[in-house]
């Protein structure tokens, strides 16, 4: 092989190099800004809506997840709430009501929403598992992504909403999961926000007009 | 280390000369080692694309939008950053195996793949030992260079995520800034270990490498005296050849069970002018042997095949090539046994001329006898013609007396019956005068006996032709059963003159069966073995009155005729007991004996019958010669007879 051949195949080597390591330093970008980018939330719902078919226990603080039920990202969701709740179950006087509401549109074949998820909801002690026909109480709570996660004082105000994941899909101490293990053991001035990943809970061209 | 380079090849003397230290074998060593490794890494780099697409598909298949469903962003990246990962290692290993830009690659695609496994589990904190397990897997190069880069990609991945996206490396969103070194300690902790791995494995590849340096130059001296020696082999070969293939013998070696040619020397060619396809392979008696020997040899084959090994035979029959021209060949054949594969091997020899030589000699031998026994023969014509001559002569006179006497009796006769007293007394006295004139009483007394000895002489002159007829009874090309004892009283009566001055022949004749033998040969013998008897007994009895004593004697002993031809002769010196079958060896006056007589006979008792010729001899008694022929000769006996 001579000089100039030998330059010719380093140059090449260099340039694959190069651009290979480009694009997979832009793929690590790429994920992480899907990981990492959270849903616009609506605006908050500052007293438990009266019309909520849930049956929410005066005096005892009352905390409801959205869910959708083929959502992959909500999985780490369920995780971090199974963490709650088991923390809560411990203590002497467990004062929290926890709903966990199961998107069900009604155009979808039967069995459609038994997943993976709701078996995982249906052995945790202390959860009720509500099916949630055509995003109802989702909309009624502002809910517009799984994992949205709401939490009411014993009279009914709000006292968090948000998320409880720190990127979309993964498990690990986060923001909003601080803030409600704090809010669980103390009153909070005003209602707290903490940024939701997840699958919206509604169809992209229902957005809009708030139907499902 | 030991090196040395190899300075001379062709050179008979091979010198070989240290070199300075050199890691070519190790490099090589090493190089094949990591481009096997890289191998590995091409499947198990395809592998992990296959399981993290499987990984997506089984907890992130689809990502949901209320009721609408789309592929999930993370099987998109399973599958086309995935297929990024892998597209420049993949492509290094296929073209640049054993470099080292290909293992820095694949080093940090396999981190790269870490992360996105990590990624596509939810980061799992069980998915990063998936980074302990590539850096154990990288120290397969055993370059630990490559786990140094493999250290800073995990370290700079590390940093930057724990910066911008703790949770997917630590499971936290929120941790210290120094959270990476505790992480990279760990890698390092490992690297420490996969490092010294790797020293130790370069060692081990060294110390393997310099024993493969040793045995190489081991292997190229060797391989350099083999070939020095096969040089040899191949010229002593060669020259062997040319020797061997340059004189008329020609060797050969078949095998026994199929009689084909395993190998037939270039000269059958050559010597016979056999044309045509080699006969190489070919059955032996397909193509060359005469087709009225080839039965016989082939019978004669395959009996020696069957014998023990070393068993050798001579073996003599005619090869015919194209032109119809005859060969009279002789083989001296072999059995050998090599394992289970029996072989025969002989050498053949074109003996044509001799055989020319020995027919010319042998008839030379025979009109040397016929020369001598010529006289002696006439003689014994002679005697009984003579005194049938004579007889005749006496026979002619008496029938001259006779006519006339009875001419006169006639003319008695006719007077008597005319009547004619006159004349017939007339005629009567001539016809007694005549009767007394002619002596006619004598005459009716020694025609008689006349006529008798006429008959004799006659019936002796017939023996003796008929005995030299059957004497000289026409050479028979093929074996033929003979009256022994007859072709002994035969060769006594033309051979009578030449012992009938000095001694009596005497014979006890057995009873014998048919012998098959050739007629003329062994008359031969027998002719010599009398008139050697007849000179044995000449030199003892020459001035002397007395006579000897020719005895000849027959018996049928198992399945051998015997024959004992003994004289009163002075016997055979011991010193030249071992000489007289010797050619051209002879104790008789210059013309009197040509030293052919008993070498002839024992050449055809001996070749041509497979028999054996004996001496007993006794200074001063005399000798006698045994000859022991087979009656009936074996196939293998022949075969080596013909």
């Amino acid at each position: 092989m001579n000089r100039s051949s030998s330059f010719r195949t380093r140059a090449w080597l260099t340039a694959a190099t190069v651009f290979w390591l480009a694009g997979v330093v832009y793929g690590i970008e790429r994920m992480s800004r899907y990981a990492l980018t959270p849903a616009v939330q609506q605006p908050l719902v500052p007293t438990w809506p009266a019309i909520s078919s849930l049956a929410r226990a005066p005096g005892r603080t009352t905390l409801v997840m959205f869910v959708h039920p083929q959502c992959p990202c909500t999985r780490a969701s369920l995780a971090e709430l199974e963490q709650i709740i088991r923390e809560n179950s411990g203590t002497p006087t467990p004062a929290l009501d926890a709903f966990v509401v199961f998107l069900a549109p009604s155009s979808m074949p039967q069995g459609w929403a038994a997943s993976t998820l709701l078996d995982r909801v249906g052995h945790l002690r202390g959860v009720s598992v509500v099916s949630d026909t055509n995003g109802r109480e989702a909309r009624l709570f502002h809910a517009d992504v799984s994992g949205v996660l709401v939490l009411y004082d014993g009279r009914g105000d709000l006292m968090f909403s948000g998320g409880i994941t720190g990127s979309r899909g993964e498990v690990g101490e986060n923001d909003g999961l601080r803030r409600v293990r704090a809010l669980l053991t103390a009153s909070p001035t005003s209602p707290q926000r903490a940024p939701v990943f997840g699958c919206p809970l509604s169809d992209p061209a229902a957005r809009t007009d708030g139907a499902l | 280390m030991i090196s040395a380079t190899l300075t001379n090849t062709s050179s008979p003397n091979t010198t070989l000369t240290s070199a300075p230290l050199t890691t070519a074998p190790l490099d090589q060593r090493l190089r094949e080692e990591r481009a096997r490794t890289d191998r590995l890494f091409l499947y198990l780099l395809i592998a992990q694309w296959a399981l993290a697409i499987a990984i997506a598909l089984l907890l992130s298949p689809y990502a949901w939008a209320g009721r609408t469903r789309s592929v999930h962003f993370h099987l998109q990246v399973a599958i086309f950053y995935g297929a990024l990962i892998n597209v420049l290692p993949l492509a290094l290993i296929v073209l640049r195996p054993g470099t080292p830009l290909t293992r820095h690659v694949v080093a940090i695609a396999q981190i790269l793949w870490s992360a996105l496994l990590i990624h596509l589990t939810g980061g799992r904190i069980e998915t990063h030992f998936h980074i302990f397990g590539s850096l154990a897997f990288l120290a397969f190069y055993l370059d630990w260079r490559v786990l140094v880069t493999a250290t800073l990609m995990v370290v700079a991945d590390h940093m930057f995520r724990g910066i911008f996206w703790p949770e997917s490396v630590y499971g936290v969103a929120y941790t210290d800034w120094w959270r990476f070194l505790e992480h990279a300690a760990w890698v390092v902790f490992e690297d420490v270990i996969l490092v010294y791995a790797c020293l130790r494995g370069v060692k081990s590849a060294a110390a393997v490498a310099d024993r493969e340096a040793s045995l190489a130059q081991l292997n190229t001296t060797i391989e350099s005296e083999v070939q020095q020696k096969t040089a040899e082999l191949k010229a002593s070969l060669s020259r062997f050849k040319r020797i061997v293939e340059s004189t008329n013998a020609i060797p050969w070696e078949m095998h026994a069970e199929t009689l084909q040619f395993a190998y037939l020397s270039p000269q059958a060619g050559r010597v016979f002018g056999i044309e045509g396809p080699p006969l190489t392979g070919s059955e032996v008696t397909i193509q060359v042997v005469h087709p009225d020997d080839r039965e016989r040899l082939q019978t004669t084959l395959r009996e020696l095949a069957r014998a023990p090994e070393l068993t050798q035979i001579e073996c003599d029959y005619r090869v015919q090539n194209r032109n119809q021209r005859v060969f009279h060949v002789r083989s001296v054949v072999s059995v050998h046994r090599d394992g289970d594969q029996n072989w025969l091997r002989g050498v053949t020899f074109d003996i044509t001329k001799q055989r020319e030589m020995e027919l010319e000699l042998r008839q030379a031998q025979k009109l040397e006898s016929v020369g001598r026994l010529a006289a002696g023969v006439a003689h014994e014509i002679n005697t009984p013609i003579q005194f049938i001559s004579d007889s005749m002569q006496f026979l002619k006179e008496a029938t001259t007396a006779f006519s006339s006497v009875i001419q006169r009796y006639r003319t008695l006769a006719g007077a008597v019956v005319n009547g004619d007293s006159p004349a017939a007394a007339v005629a009567a006295t001539n016809a007694t005068d005549a009767d007394v004139e002619q002596d006619i009483d004598y005459m009716l007394e020694h025609a008689p006996r006349a006529i008798e000895r006429t008959l004799d002489g006659a019936e002796r002159v017939s023996v003796i032709v008929r005995s030299m007829k059957e004497f000289a009874h026409p050479d028979h090309k093929e074996m033929t059963t003979v009256d022994l004892n007859r072709a002994i009283v035969t060769t006594l009566n033309i051979a009578r003159n030449e012992y009938k001055y000095v001694a009596d022949a005497e014979t006890d004749l057995g009873d014998l069966p048919p012998v098959l033998c050739y007629p003329s040969d062994i008359n031969q013998v027998m002719l010599n073995m009398i008139v050697n008897a007849a000179h044995a007994i000449e030199d003892v009895v020459r001035g002397t009155e007395e006579r000897g004593r020719i005895f000849i004697q027959t018996r049928l002993e198992d399945a051998e005729v015997v024959i004992r031809i003994s004289d009163t002769g002075g016997g055979v010196p011991p010193e030249i007991r071992d000489q007289i079958f010797d050619p051209f060896f002879t104790t008789k006056d210059v013309g009197r004996g040509t030293g052919q007589g008993l070498a002839i006979a024992r050449s055809v008792v001996h070749k041509k019958h497979h028999g054996e010729i004996l001496l007993e001899t006794e200074m001063g008694v005399g000798s006698t010669f045994i000859i022991r022929l087979p009656v009936t000769p074996s196939p293998v006996l022949v075969g080596a007879l013909s």
